[in-house]
């Protein structure tokens, strides 16, 4: 069924090439990762080709796309039935990341849209950016950080004297994309009164309703002021990260077995951002905020099956907060790149859950950028500066990457992880592991 | 005391004389400038598909191709079109020093700091900086002048608060057309980094056009070829096309 549809798109592509004559560009890449433990075992795995197809159908009218044909994740063999079926023996996909026509100069000439999944890269920081949330997170690979899915919407960008306005309107909501393993949200620890033990735990959405009123929209107005990039956005959306806000206990039998039934919902969410970029001397500097206001989420607790009624707390307060990035780069004469980030909130973080990062990467180019190394890169995380030696952790992941010919990559790397287990990272240390990719353009 | 006094007279004599033929060298060498700004911006507009070949110092060649539009003297776009793996890298270099590059892996578009100038753009012998539209004499200030009879060479240093790589530029003119033919460039230390010839030059529309560029780096012993293919000028390129929206599509 999968492969039908997945046909069906190559034969729609295949048709536009016909028609249209696509120029076609992308790269292929392979991605393994291997545990630094006994017999390294395979943590991940992904082949893909990315192919980027456009075409000018008129002088102010183009397509473009972004997609990803691709085997990832490890087969999941588990009987003989199994084998008779091509997609567990050797996992495919096919995934339209974007798939959009440009109008440039319509519907008058200082005017553009964009209409179709779009990715819409807002933030002057980099790669993490507490004002990019306009397409839902993509945290399939928590590694690779800032990765968004595309969304289904319309771009208006207007270009007034020095200002460029944007305004973007997608009409359905999409929540973000979790990681399998659930390293980033846990919904299940739930404290059950003594002598009640968890039987079966359900976990259902509660999707907001498809209409105007749940629609994500968002302003977003740029403009150099003495030397500097300035924008300030809003968004009016939700966090695609779900929050508990019910949990029903339902007892199955006389031993203190119960099967529990979480509902889980997408807070709404006013975020006002700021950012701006530039350089002192000639040292490059960014800095980019975002202050979030969510509604407030009460969480039920359902446990009058068991003669205790319902309990009800506020497990997100409506109380703003922020998220901040402030940035530095600097390339030496000798072609030392540094980049250094302080971070304040994380992407899936929210409320009093917001933590501290300090960021670093340095790359040195040699023989021609045939040979890349990165022998300091990674993150520092504070989770409580009061508490410091308790509440760290970080990830130190060096990397080298080789180019024997053009367009083609090789890169080895490592990520070595450590730090206290309550933190983000100090969670991921028995994830130690080294990495090996290619990659070839074309 | 008379002889004392005829010595200081004749002295004084020839200080003046020095420093006025000091002071008509010095405007001659801005002179020599401002004519070579005027030869070198005189298109109105200007739109070139280059064709470089990066050579290394053992031979290996690697092939890039971008797109050039400039307009007036202070405004210059360039698309790279190979190779696949920098396709769609675009720079934007504006008045005040302001240079935009867009990377399409990021889809964003970012103002360079002056640390950045000084990279090579796109693996070859040019920086950011050198492929900057500008005039000489807005950011040089020629400190000599000589005359070997065929080119003028003037040695330029930047002005305060021009910030560049090189601490200096010797510039060779020919001397019948104010082209600059040569430029060498060099560091701090005096040493020359960096040695560019144009090898070929063509007459458009009236107009004298660099057509093949040879850039050498003197310490890697790499060098850049650069061949300026469909050239076209004077076609009346908006001022649209030099704008962050344009690059970044």
């Amino acid at each position: 069924m999968k492969l039908q549809k997945i046909n069906k798109i190559i034969i729609i592509f295949f048709a536009l090439n016909l028609v249209f004559g696509l120029d076609w560009s992308g790269y292929f890449s392979t991605d393994h990762r291997f545990l630094i433990k006994e017999y390294a075992p395979l943590s991940f795995e992904e082949y893909r080709l990315t192919l980027n197809p456009q075409q000018s159908i008129y002088d102010n009218i183009k397509f473009s796309s972004e997609i990803w044909l691709r085997s990832s994740g490890l087969p999941e063999i588990e009987n003989l039935d199994d084998l008779f079926t091509k997609d567990r023996i050797t996992p495919f996909e096919i995934d339209i990341r974007e798939a959009y026509i440009d109008i440039l100069k319509f519907p008058v000439e200082n005017i553009d849209m964009r209409i179709g999944r779009q990715r819409i890269a807002w933030g002057t920081a980099d790669k993490i950016n507490p004002t990019d949330n306009l397409n839902p997170l993509d945290l399939e690979d928590i590694w690779d950080f800032g990765r968004h899915l595309g969304s289904n919407g319309i771009k208006i960008e207007g270009y007034i004297k020095d200002f460029n306005l944007s305004y973007i309107f997608i009409p359905r909501f999409t929540p973000a994309l979790l990681p399998q393993n659930a390293l980033y949200t846990n919904y299940s620890n739930i404290t059950l009164p003594p002598g009640i033990n968890p039987a079966q735990i359900t976990n259902s959405i509660s999707m907001p309703d498809y209409n105007i009123k749940n629609s994500i929209q968002g302003l977003r107005v740029k403009k150099n002021l003495f030397n500097f990039d300035f924008s300030m956005s809003y968004v009016y959306g939700r966090d695609g990260i779900p929050i508990l806000k019910n949990t029903t206990i339902i007892p199955v039998d006389m031993l203190g077995n119960v099967n529990i039934y979480n509902e889980l919902a997408f807070p709404k969410m006013q975020i006002f951002g700021m950012d701006f970029a530039g350089a002192i001397g000639d040292i490059g500097i960014w800095a980019e905020g975002a202050l979030f206001l969510p509604e407030s989420i009460h969480y039920e607790i359902d446990l009058s099956q068991l003669g205790m009624g319902v309990l009800d707390s506020l497990i997100l307060d409506k109380k703003p907060y922020a998220k901040f990035v402030l940035g530095s780069d600097y390339t030496f004469k000798n072609g030392i790149y540094i980049n250094l980030q302080y971070v304040h909130g994380f992407f899936q973080e929210r409320g009093k859950e917001i933590e501290d990062y300090i960021l670093l990467g340095l790359e040195w180019k040699l023989f021609e950028d045939k040979l890349k190394l990165m022998p300091l890169a990674g993150g520092f995380e504070i989770k409580d500066f009061s508490d410091f030696k308790n509440n760290y952790a970080f990830v130190y992941a060096p990397e080298i990457s080789y180019k024997p010919v053009e367009n083609c990559e090789l890169i080895l790397g490592a990520r070595v992880i450590d730090g206290k287990e309550i933190t983000n990272f100090g969670r991921l240390k028995q994830n130690d592991e080294f990495v090996l990719k290619a990659r070839y353009s074309f | 005391m008379k002889k004392y006094i005829k010595i200081t007279s004749i002295f004084f004599v020839l200080l003046a004389a020095t420093q006025t033929i000091a002071a008509e060298e010095s405007l001659n060498a801005n002179g020599v400038l401002k004519k070579v700004d005027e030869v070198l911006m005189a298109p109105k507009d200007l739109s070139a598909l280059m064709k470089i070949n990066i050579i290394n110092k053992n031979g290996d060649v690697k092939n890039r191709e971008v797109q050039m539009y400039q307009k007036g003297d202070n405004k210059r776009l360039v698309k790279v079109l190979a190779p696949a793996d920098q396709k769609g890298i675009g720079f934007l270099s504006l008045p005040d020093d302001v240079i935009y590059v867009y990377l399409p892996a990021y889809k964003k578009t970012r103002r360079i700091a002056a640390h950045v100038k000084n990279q090579k753009f796109v693996g070859t012998d040019f920086t950011y900086e050198d492929l900057e539209a500008k005039k000489y004499s807005e950011k040089w200030q020629p400190e000599g002048l000589k005359n070997d009879g065929v080119f003028y060479l003037l040695e330029l240093s930047p002005k305060p608060g021009h910030i560049s790589e090189y601490a200096r530029v010797n510039l060779y003119v020919r001397k019948d057309d104010y082209f600059p033919v040569k430029s060498e460039f060099f560091n701090k230390k005096g040493e020359m980094i960096k040695k560019m010839e144009i090898l070929k030059t063509e007459i458009i529309k009236g107009y004298i056009i660099p057509k093949n560029y040879l850039m050498q780096d003197i310490r890697s012993g790499n060098r850049t070829e650069m061949v300026m293919e469909e050239i076209k000028v004077d076609t009346g390129l908006k001022d649209d096309i030099f704008t962050e929206r344009n690059l970044a599509q």
